[in-house]
């Protein structure tokens, strides 16, 4: 049983290989880290799998379905949301309207009905709105709604970002970095947020450098480097992996090659 | 060094700008020689113009710049209600409605009762403005809300124009009849030149949107001639109140072609408004500035933004369109030079000197650069030569010290300023 199945997905930029063949596959409620330093090819994955960048070659199901290479508003309605990695809030509107804009993909009301504002429409953007302040208040940002999201400190825009993904009403959730520079005890909240992110019963993929939040939540972990999946596995069996412990601290020196 | 900055920019205005005011170049044939004088006669504009104006008419300055100020006021408070900004609670929202439905009873209550009063070239410049406005509100649907910079405007405003002209020319077609139709081709011209240019992003689409102006007045020319199409209408129109007391205070001569021309008018900006507002504030509104914000977030939340960026441009092609029908009706002729550059960018200034993506933005640009010049022409003749100048140095003034617009939002003031080092 899985919800997300992604098998060899690769993205070349000309003769740059950013992501080989990787494959990865998530199972409904479960929580899956994707870790690697940096120019890995992590955010690079994230983008093939939302539509963003078409796949070189590859193939990406989600429940039974391909959608591999569809346009990214079609895929986020199938029902994967994400956030961004160098927040991308629309600066110009409330909080409450940056998640009520979530909601486009989940509310039918045409033309007709906004021009002349029909009750169909206005009871429609009621219960966006009535939804949306349940999301605020669900990632903590209840007394924001009114503030402008460009004004919010950077840890609620991070906060804001994920309610706004969730307006999207996902099945599977990818997160790139929610936990980026943010101090310890504002990443222990978030951690908590994911966990509880999963028990509404959304899949999350997990982009993050803390290793804290990966090994705390993960149900497992792959590691890519240079594009490829080097490991994968449990949170033990990922740290104590020689290959990984290779790409991300470099190999002994007894190991090195003579030169 | 701050403290002198303005003398600095006197200066460098006095070496740019001198040379070309005070130095006349003249060629003279017979010696093969270019001729050099001081032209210090063109300082008359300093020392004797507007001297004289303003000494001979400080009245009317005093009601022009309070005329303004009323305006501008007016309009601040009506934004203040709810129109930019949408608050989440419904008590404020319903407020701010009940308060600009008030602001337009009152505007439309003076008007009824000063309209016994107007003089003809008074209605004149209401009809006028109002059709600024409406071109102006549709422009900023696209410029101010999806964030598309169109530079063709006024080819969408020929459409329009001259699709009520040859109908009217070949088959009588009357002015309350011509709406539909023009709309009708207006939006599937937006909406065919938006299919493949929707693609294209920020300075790529502006210069398609530029060619295809010009290309829709080359294309009438040919067409249809470069010739004026004469539209030809009624002085009078009959009324079926015409006995009635109160009508004929109201309409102590009849009902004129011009006083129906300013009531359909102003019917038309104010279902405008009422239409512009409900966008806004609805799911396709919201997607709208998503899209100016970020599109490729925007696309990621799950928002069509071909389709959506489609649908602007579809609408604001139908904006322009019924302003166009507007436009030549009133003119009682139309002619291909009617729409050239110039006029897209007469009403792209309405709306980046109102404040683009506000509301009221757009109307009270489009008051303030139609009434402008037309008050100077009527007021003020010695000045009319000067018009480009005042005209040129407020867009100035404005880009310096208010760049989010008369009545832009203060949000994008912070914004375009944080853009300055």
């Amino acid at each position: 049983m899985t919800i997300l199945e992604a098998t060899g997905v690769s993205k070349y930029f000309g003769g740059l290989k950013a992501v080989e063949n990787v494959d990865l596959t998530a199972r409904p409620g479960e929580i899956v880290s994707i870790i690697g330093p940096n120019g890995a090819g992590k955010t690079t994955f994230f983008n093939c799998l939302t539509g963003i960048y078409p796949l070189t070659h590859g193939r990406i199901r989600f429940k039974d379905r391909d959608i591999a290479n569809h346009k990214p508003h079609v895929i986020t309605r199938h029902g994967i949301a994400r956030t961004f990695q160098n927040v991308r809030l629309f600066g110009e509107m409330t909080a409450l309207e940056n998640v009520m804009v979530g909601a486009y993909c989940r509310t039918r009301a045409g033309i007709l009905h906004t021009l002349v504002r029909t009750p169909f429409s206005r009871r429609e953007d009621g219960g966006t709105a009535a939804r949306a302040l349940e999301l605020l208040q669900f990632v903590g940002l209840a007394g924001h709604a009114d503030s402008w999201a460009r004004n919010l400190p950077y840890g609620y825009q991070r906060r804001l970002e994920i309610a706004r993904a969730l307006a999207t009403q996902p099945e599977l959730l990818l997160l790139d970095e929610p936990a980026a520079g943010m101090n310890p005890q504002e990443v222990g909240a978030v951690t908590e947020l994911i966990g509880r992110i999963r028990d509404r019963g959304i899949t999350v993929i997990l982009i993050e450098h803390h290793m804290k939040v990966v090994t705390g939540i993960s149900d497992r972990i792959a590691v890519l480097d240079y594009g490829e999946k080097i490991a994968e596995g449990t949170p033990k069996e990922v740290c104590c992996n020689p290959k990984v412990i290779q790409a991300y601290l470099g190999k002994t020196y007894e190991d090195a090659p003579a030169t | 060094m701050k403290r002198f900055r303005p003398l600095l920019w006197l200066l460098w205005c006095l070496i740019i700008a001198a040379p070309l005011v005070f130095v006349g170049l003249e060629y003279e044939w017979g010696k093969g020689l270019w001729n050099a004088t001081l032209r210090t006669d063109r300082l008359r504009f300093l020392v004797s113009d507007i001297p004289a104006w303003v000494g001979g008419h400080w009245l009317d300055v005093i009601g022009v710049l309070v005329f303004l100020g009323a305006v501008v006021g007016f309009l601040k408070l009506w934004q203040l209600t709810a129109w930019v900004q949408w608050r989440g609670e419904v008590e404020t929202r319903t407020r701010g409605r009940v308060r600009q439905a008030g602001a337009m009873i009152v505007v439309i209550l003076i008007l009824t009762l000063s309209c016994r009063h107007l003089a003809d070239t008074q209605i004149e410049w209401g009809v006028m403005v109002c059709t600024y406005i409406l071109l102006a509100l549709g422009l900023n649907l696209i410029v101010g809300m999806t964030g598309l910079l169109v530079l063709g405007y006024a080819g969408f405003v020929a459409v329009g124009a001259y699709t009520f002209a040859v109908l009217h020319q070949q088959f009588g077609l009357s002015l309350w009849l011509a709406f539909l139709p023009a709309a009708l081709v207006g939006g599937l011209t937006g909406f065919l030149l938006g299919l493949p240019s929707l693609r294209l992003r920020g300075d790529y689409l502006a210069i398609v949107t530029l060619g295809f102006g010009e290309t829709v007045r080359f294309l009438i020319k040919n067409l249809v001639g470069e010739q004026s199409i004469i539209i030809s209408r009624p002085a009078r129109v009959p009324s079926l109140m015409s006995e009635n007391a109160a009508w004929r205070w109201l309409f102590p001569d009849g009902l004129t072609r011009l006083k129906t021309e300013l009531w359909v008018a102003v019917a038309l900006v104010v279902l405008s408004i009422w239409l512009i507002r409900n966008l806004t504030h609805s799911r396709i509104g919201r997607a709208w500035i998503a899209i100016r914000e970020d599109e490729t977030a925007a696309a990621a939340m799950g928002i069509p933004t071909v389709r959506l960026k489609l649908l602007a441009f579809t609408l604001s092609a139908i904006w322009a369109a019924v302003g166009g029908v507007f436009f030549v009706a009133h003119n009682t002729s139309a002619n291909p030079e009617m729409f050239g550059f110039g006029e897209s960018v007469l009403i792209l200034s309405m709306v980046v000197l109102g404040g683009m993506g506000s509301g009221p933005g757009p109307i009270v640009g489009a008051i303030v650069l139609y009434l402008l010049p037309e008050v100077l022409r009527e007021r003020f003749p010695v000045l009319i030569s000067y018009r480009p100048m005042i005209v040129g140095g407020l867009m100035v003034a404005m880009m310096i010290f208010r760049p989010q617009g008369l009545v832009g939002s203060l949000r994008r003031k912070i914004e375009l300023k944080e853009e300055q080092p």
